[in-house]
């Protein structure tokens, strides 16, 4: 094998003049939070609203609840991230469109919004899924008790169907912090755009991608302790174990 | 604004549309989704083996490739494939999108 290795190279100066190339992943590896974690409050957020308006009881609530879903789940991530940065500043009204494509971390907030959008749609998807899993009559019972609809939501479903879904919720939050890579195809230097600029300046491809590998790697496993944290924490004794059945529905 | 909107030229890519660029993405739909299949239910039986070690490789080689983004997966296949090609030939496309799907699998069946 004629490759040359030399893991030194995380330690000495980058092109730019100021900061190793150890220095420049971490930059990317901030990038990377940053834009996984504004994401994921808009996902959360516009999720459990889409979520919530699936199950209500209003016809043309759901299905514009589920053409939403349909509509952002069924579009590549990528293409979507094309639509924004490229599509939506040409059909926007010119000045709109010219302040769009002007401002400074234009790329940045194009993937929050891009990937929260994209995401929140899953995590309707999930929303939906626990609400779902719950007895009928915890919705009836909220109602009878003289909670109105949203109340019920609020107080009653909600709360047990956050619970039943922070498993799959918290994929989801790892798949957020992977997918925010494809963000690097309009131009945000997250971590495996950092990883891929530094291989290209220093040829040390393979110590490049292993440090960017082993920074991904360490940022799921925090993020999977945490949320196993997290799961005990909100725990209701005998809650979970007692709902799988009911999950059947 | 929508004016110098050219919706013409939907109509003259719509042969490389579909014929390149769709016959590429589901051939390589379905070879991948083959070997991730494949791959990934021997994976899933190596986990569940008694052979001591064999199952933690495979534990190892699934949350390795599992906490990856696709892009680094990709990347990381694509720098490797011609330093691989040294030894062996053939270590192609499908392998690397087979190694997401396998991983899928394995936890579809966990």
């Amino acid at each position: 094998m004629s490759y040359k290795w030399n893991w030194g190279v995380f330690f000495q100066l980058s092109p730019d003049g100021t900061y190793t190339y150890l220095q420049l992943l971490l930059f990317g590896a901030g990038w990377t939070l940053a834009t996984a974690l504004l994401a994921w409050a808009i996902a959360l957020s516009v999720g459990t609203v889409v979520g919530v308006i699936r199950t209500s009881p209003v016809p043309w609530l759901v299905r514009l609840g589920n053409a939403y879903v349909e509509l952002f789940r069924n579009i590549p991530l990528l293409v979507q991230m094309f639509l924004w940065y490229f599509v939506l500043p040409e059909v926007m009204p010119q000045a709109i469109g010219d302040w769009l494509k002007q401002s400074a971390n234009a790329s940045f907030y194009n993937a929050v919004i891009c990937l929260g959008l994209y995401t929140s749609a899953r995590v309707a998807e999930q929303v939906k899924a626990g609400i779902l899993s719950l007895r009928s009559g915890q919705r009836m019972a909220g109602l009878a008790m003289g909670l109105t609809l949203p109340q019920t939501y609020r107080y009653v479903l909600l709360p047990m169907a956050f619970r039943i879904i922070l498993p799959p919720l918290s994929s989801e939050f790892l798949n957020i912090i992977k997918n925010s890579s494809v963000a690097l195809t309009i131009g945000l230097i997250e971590l495996t755009a950092a990883a891929r600029s530094m291989s290209e300046f220093s040829f040390q491809v393979f110590e490049a991608f292993t440090g960017a590998t082993l920074i991904y790697i360490i940022i799921n496993i925090i993020v999977v302790a945490g949320m196993r944290w997290l799961e005990r924490r909100v725990a209701v004794p005998g809650f979970i174990g007692m709902s799988a059945p009911a999950a059947a529905h | 604004m929508f004016a110098n909107f050219d919706w013409d030229v939907i109509l003259r890519s719509l042969p490389y549309l579909f014929l390149d660029g769709m016959r590429f993405t589901i051939m390589l739909t379905l070879m991948a989704t083959g070997g991730g299949i494949v791959i990934g239910t021997l994976l899933a039986l190596a986990r569940l083996s008694n052979i001591p070690g064999l199952s933690h490789v495979a534990g190892a080689y699934v949350n390795l490739i599992r906490s990856m983004p696709l892009v680094l997966v990709i990347f990381w296949f694509y720098f490797l494939v011609p330093y691989i090609g040294q030894w062996i030939t053939g270590a192609s496309r499908p392998i690397q999108v087979g190694a997401f799907l396998s991983a899928l699998v394995t936890f579809t069946l966990f």
